[in-house]
C-alpha cells in the first residue's frame, strides 16, 4: 500500500494503541495510584470506564 | 482432547473458547459476588469488576490495530497492475475496453 492508504492504516494502528494505553491506565493502573496524585485529573470518574464502552457497543450494534 | 468411550477427538476452537469463557466467568462471578470467603484488597475488587469489559475493549483495539496494519502493509503490486492494464490496451478486445471507458466517464 502506498501514500494515503499507508497513512490511514498506520493512523488506525496509532488510534487503537492510544485507546489501549488510555483504557488500561484507567481500569488497571489508576486504582493503585493514591487519590491525590495528578494522574487522576487526566481521567473521567471511574463509572464512565464501564458506561462509555457499553454505550459505544450499543451504538455499533445499531449500525449492523 | 476430549474422549468418549468410542475414542478421542481434538476439541474444536469453539469448545476451547467456550471452556476458557466458562472458566473465566465462573471465577470472576464467584469473586465479584463474594461467593468465596476470601478477603480481597478493595483496590483489587476495583480492578476486578470491570475486567470483562476491559478484555472486550482490549480485543476490540487489537482487532482494529490488526486491520489498520493489514491496510498499511497491503501488497499492492503496482507494476503488476500497470502491466495488466497494458495487456488490456494491447489485446484484441482493446476497442471494447476503450468504449467502456468512454461510457464510464
Amino acid at each position: 500500500a502506498t501514500g494515503s492508504d499507508q497513512a490511514v492504516g498506520y493512523g488506525i494502528v496509532l488510534f487503537a494503541g492510544a485507546v489501549f494505553i488510555y483504557y488500561s491506565l484507567w481500569v488497571i493502573i489508576l486504582p493503585f495510584v493514591e487519590p491525590g496524585q495528578f494522574l487522576h485529573q487526566l481521567f473521567l470518574p471511574r463509572a464512565y470506564a464501564v458506561i462509555l464502552p457499553l454505550v459505544a457497543g450499543v451504538v455499533l450494534l445499531t449500525f449492523i | 482432547m476430549h474422549c468418549f468411550s468410542s475414542g478421542c477427538q481434538m476439541a474444536t476452537k469453539l469448545v476451547q473458547w467456550l471452556t476458557l469463557f466458562t472458566l473465566f466467568s465462573s471465577v470472576w462471578l464467584s469473586l465479584v459476588l463474594k461467593l468465596i470467603p476470601v478477603e480481597l484488597d478493595p483496590r483489587i475488587m476495583d480492578v476486578l469488576w470491570p475486567l470483562p469489559i476491559y478484555l472486550l475493549v482490549v480485543f476490540g483495539s487489537y482487532s482494529l490495530a490488526t486491520i489498520g496494519y493489514r491496510v498499511a502493509t497491503f501488497n499492492d503490486c503496482d507494476e503488476a497492475a500497470e502491466s495488466l492494464k497494458q495487456c488490456f490496451n494491447k489485446s484484441y478486445w482493446s476497442p471494447l475496453f476503450s468504449i467502456r471507458r468512454t461510457i464510464q466517464s
